[in-house]
């Protein structure tokens, strides 16, 4: 393989690892915050027959998730 | 989360605009090399992406010892979040050396010792990375992710020292005398790892609040059930 080719799969190898790694990143993201949003959605349904609790662990997290970074 | 939300944005802007400086500079700017040709160029993205993986791994390490101090998970998800960007630029400089390899030794590998240590380096990486999937208490993760964090960089330094401490046919560029590079081949380089350098703060600052987010998730299904 000449080296120009050679040059070319290195540079599109790193290219392609840094995208794909950015990518995964993104996703994963996307899920967590999904999670975040169907867990609070579950937490509000609760709260709805039980009043008050839910809206203490809700103040709860919100200051311990600030707290974090 | 919120500094590294607001940091975010920005970071990745900056790493971008590195980088196409960085390509510039490697394709077009530095000269090409007389007896290699175009081949040479491998060189300004190979040696930062090796520099970048040691600096995962040395803030890895750091991040364990203050970890084992503390007990604190800020410093765990520190740590996990630098080894494993480390071990992404450690793969790059394994792939990205063989086709260096294939054409400068007409091979795709040899048992030198620079390639045999970077490969035990990235061994112990992929190591971590599976003790730190395997572990269920999250506790004991930490712990021994951290103690394989501190164990796991003495190798570091052994890569580097590898062309000097044994025998080699991995080219010297940086020596002890000097470095043997033309001055526009060096600056090109330097744009090269400035660039890399930014690309590993604007990944770890993602894949930390990528942490602090799962750790956030944690938390309301612990509430939840």
């Amino acid at each position: 393989m000449p080296g120009w080719e050679l040059m070319v799969a290195a540079y599109a190898l790193i290219w392609a690892f840094v995208f794909g790694y950015i990518f995964w990143l993104f996703r994963r993201q996307e899920k967590l915050r999904r999670d975040v949003e169907a867990l609070s959605g579950a937490l509000a349904a609760r709260d709805e027959r039980q009043p008050g609790k839910s809206q203490a662990l809700a103040r709860g997290a919100k200051r311990k998730a600030g707290r974090r970074l | 989360m919120k500094i590294a939300d607001r940091v975010a944005p920005g970071l990745t802007v900056l790493s971008g605009l590195a980088m196409l400086a960085a390509i510039y500079a490697a394709l077009l700017y530095a000269p090409t090399e007389r007896v290699m040709g175009p081949l040479q160029r491998i060189f300004y993205f190979h040696v930062p992406t090796a520099a970048v993986a040691f600096l995962g791994f040395a803030v890895a390490f750091v991040a364990s010892i203050a970890y084992l101090a503390s007990g604190r998970r800020n410093w765990d998800a520190l740590a996990y979040s630098a080894a494993e960007i480390g071990e992404v630029f450690a793969s790059l400089v394994l792939l990205t050396g063989m086709l260096w390899a294939r054409a400068a030794w007409n091979t795709w590998w040899t048992w030198d010792p620079r390639l045999t240590t970077t490969l035990v380096l990235w061994l112990i990486y992929a190591g971590y990375l599976i003790l730190r999937g395997s572990v269920e208490d999250e506790v004991r993760r930490a712990r021994y992710a951290a103690v394989l964090g501190i164990i796991g960089f003495v190798d570091v330094p052994v890569v580097f020292m590898a062309i000097r401490w044994w025998r080699t046919i991995h080219p010297v560029v940086f020596e002890a005398s000097g470095v043997n590079l033309e001055p526009s081949m060096l600056t090109a380089f330097l744009v090269s790892l400035a660039a890399f350098v930014i690309l590993f703060v604007t990944l770890l600052v993602l894949r930390v609040r990528l942490e602090a987010l799962g750790d956030e998730v944690e938390y309301w299904r612990r509430r939840v059930q």
